[in-house]
């Protein structure tokens, strides 16, 4: 098409419909000299009725007090363009329209001027663009005002937002944050591992929650629950990563808290079964030495009272001892190869007096060619075989099964004692090697036995660990080094104790 | 002449026992010294059935009579805070239940004389004294002055 063929009249018509716009042209006198399809439809009004009338007779009433008429002589005269202003219109009954208008000049032959009015209704865009304005406001404020840490970055894990629950925690502006390494803000070991997740999570799971200590501005770590999600595009391309975190500094002192009272009444009890313990000795010295001092009663009677004084402090001074053993457990002395199964034998018939009639034992040695061989003290084992076996029995006051189980396991000895008693309580389960717990108010019972044997197995470099479910019986598993590996696990235990006095 | 009047002592600790039974012989009463509450609620249940005019023994494990109980046996008994199958605070409720009329003092030495327990327990007149081990001879002689003549 050339334009020296153009029909003007055509093309400027087709281009007036064409623009989903109302346009004008309005001459100098203020005539209006063309309508758009687009005006007459939004004004309800024929082309006749428009067309050669003035503009101020074909806008209703409401826009007359606007400064159009006036703009529109304006740019006819002076030739200048006029962009983008808006007018607000109110007309009875309707609700208020916005129009954005632009008035260009429009050069006629014969010096003659007019004018194009371009108008727009721009109502709805403007409420569009203040509910998304508002919408994103709000967002904006429910992340911003949110107690946890809502951290965004991109796919590579540089920080892209960073609200105040995370400048309140960390100390860094978000601006300071922006472009930083997230990966950055964790702190060793756990560095690497996050810097893994974000590898791959981008690639894989999309999804992940971990604790990593989060370093604050002045370098201290603190605990931080994360949550990883991606971002994903319409096509699943992950775009960023959402990071959530719940800060743990306060939950850790409410646990603190609560973990310092439990101390507490541990220590209550403690105290109590220590009173009870040395109290009761002395309660006996003390009332044979006030049956002396009456000087009555039988030779026999008074040679008892002397020895019933003199055994009952050697019972409370026998109970600080063992309190002194417990609180400082001191370096084995002379150690021997110790023959663990015979040991266990030794243990099992020292302590089968306390078994109830209907008790059944059962053995599982392993069979080797040398004796299991543990190297410690052999009476101190000893002593913490009887008192589990003993404990053992007393939990099955009806009778139930022992059994008893020897093996190695590496360089390990492993001595295994179960029973069909009555278990451990789960609340009770962390307790029971603290010294003085126990959940029976016998008065022989001091509640020593297994904090004692915990302490001596720890000092023989081994470990002590049990299972046990209310009702069904209770496990111990004691596991010492064997004879061979024994010295050097035990100068290892002599360092950890010259490290902690 | 006439057994003395007997005092129920319920400790585990035999040598506890042997002082407070010769404490208690000194001061002119017999002591029965058992160690756990099972054999106490035995005692003081057969001690109910002779103040109700039946004549009722205390037989042991294996059956063997203990002893033949008179009537209002036990006016008094010295009770331990813990035994080996239940605790002194419990013990004494069940006694107080079985013989309303029975005075319960405990001896430990796991309570403090002032201890919130033991003052909750005496003002509820869950036992009716308290005294801590070590104890004065006086204190046991004290106790028994507050025991009623029940002929």
């Amino acid at each position: 098409m050339s334009l020296s063929r153009l029909d003007y009249e055509s093309f400027f018509d087709a281009i007036m419909s064409t623009i989903p716009s109302s346009i004008l042209v309005i001459d100098a006198a203020l005539t209006v000299v063309h309508a758009s399809r687009n005006f007459l439809e939004k004004s309800h009004a024929a082309r006749s009725e428009t067309i050669g009338r003035r503009l101020e007779d074909i806008f209703p009433e409401a826009f007359r007090d606007t400064a159009l008429a006036q703009e529109v002589h304006e740019v006819i005269r002076s030739g200048r363009t006029v962009l983008r202003r808006r007018m607000s219109y109110r007309a009875p009954g309707v609700l208020l329209r916005i129009y954005a208008y632009s008035i260009c000049p429009l050069p006629l032959d014969r010096g003659r001027s007019a004018a194009i009015l371009v108008m727009d209704d721009v109502t709805d865009l403007l409420r569009l663009a203040d509910e998304v304005r508002q919408a994103q406001l709000h967002l904006a404020s429910v992340v911003e005002s949110a107690g946890d840490l809502i951290i965004s970055t991109d796919a590579r894990g540089r920080i892209l937002t960073w609200n105040g629950a995370a400048e309140v925690a960390c100390g860094f502006s978000a601006q300071e944050a922006r472009d930083r390494s997230f990966v950055d803000l964790i702190a060793l070991p756990e560095k690497s591992e996050a810097a893994l997740w974000f590898a791959e999570i981008v690639r894989r799971d999309h999804r992940r929650a971990a604790e990593w200590p989060m370093i604050r501005r002045d370098g201290e770590a603190i605990p931080v629950s994360w949550t990883l999600s991606c971002m994903t595009d319409t096509s699943g391309h992950v775009t960023g990563i959402v990071v959530v975190g719940r800060n743990l500094v306060e939950q850790r002192a409410l646990e603190a808290q609560i973990h310092q009272a439990e101390k507490l009444a541990a220590l209550g009890m403690v105290i109590g079964g220590i009173a009870h313990e040395i109290r009761n000795p002395l309660g006996v010295s003390s009332a044979a030495a006030q049956l002396l001092k009456r000087r009555t009663g039988s030779p026999q009677m008074r040679e008892e009272c002397v020895e019933k004084v003199i055994g009952g402090i050697a019972r409370a001074s026998a109970v600080v001892e063992n309190l002194l053993r417990f609180a400082r457990p001191g370096r084995l002395g002379e150690t021997v190869r110790v023959d663990v199964v015979e040991t266990l034998r030794n243990a099992f018939a020292f302590a089968s007096g306390e078994a109830a009639a209907a008790t059944t034992v059962t053995w599982d040695v392993e069979e080797e060619a040398a004796p299991l061989y543990a190297e410690g003290a052999q009476n101190l084992i000893e002593l913490v075989l009887i008192n589990l076996i003993a404990n053992a029995f007393q939990a099955m006051p009806g009778g139930g099964e022992l059994s008893l189980a020897v093996r190695r396991e590496g360089c390990e000895i492993v001595i295994e004692i179960g029973d069909t008693g009555s278990g451990i309580k789960e609340t009770d389960l962390s307790r029971i090697f603290d010294p003085f717990f126990t959940t029976r108010a016998e008065s022989r019972r001091s509640g020593l036995g297994l904090a004692l044997s915990h302490s001596i197995v720890r000092q023989h470099g081994g470990s002590i660990g049990v299972r046990s479910r209310w009702g069904s019986g209770t496990h111990f598993t004691i596991r010492l080094p064997g004879a061979e590996s024994g010295a050097k696990a035990r100068r290892n235990a002599g360092l950890r104790h010259a490290a902690s006095a | 002449m006439t057994a003395p009047r007997a005092v129920l002592v319920i400790d585990d600790d035999p040598e506890m026992g042997w002082v407070l039974a010769s404490a208690l012989a000194g001061a002119g009463w017999g002591a029965t010294v058992v160690s756990s509450g099972a054999e106490a609620l035995a005692w003081v249940l057969a001690a109910v059935l002779a103040d109700a005019g039946w004549g009722a023994t205390v037989v042991d494990g294996g059956g063997k009579p203990q002893a033949f109980l008179p009537k209002n046996a036990f006016p008094l008994a010295f009770l331990d805070a813990r035994l080996p199958d239940m605790n002194g605070m419990e013990l004494a409720r069940e006694l107080r239940r079985v013989r309303p009329g029975m005075r319960i003092v405990m001896i430990s030495g796991y309570f403090f004389a002032d201890d919130v327990e033991v003052a909750d327990a005496i003002k509820e007149s869950r036992i009716d004294g308290f005294l801590a081990k070590p104890f004065d001879l006086d204190a046991i002689s004290a106790m028994l002055v507050t025991v009623p003549a029940w002929e």
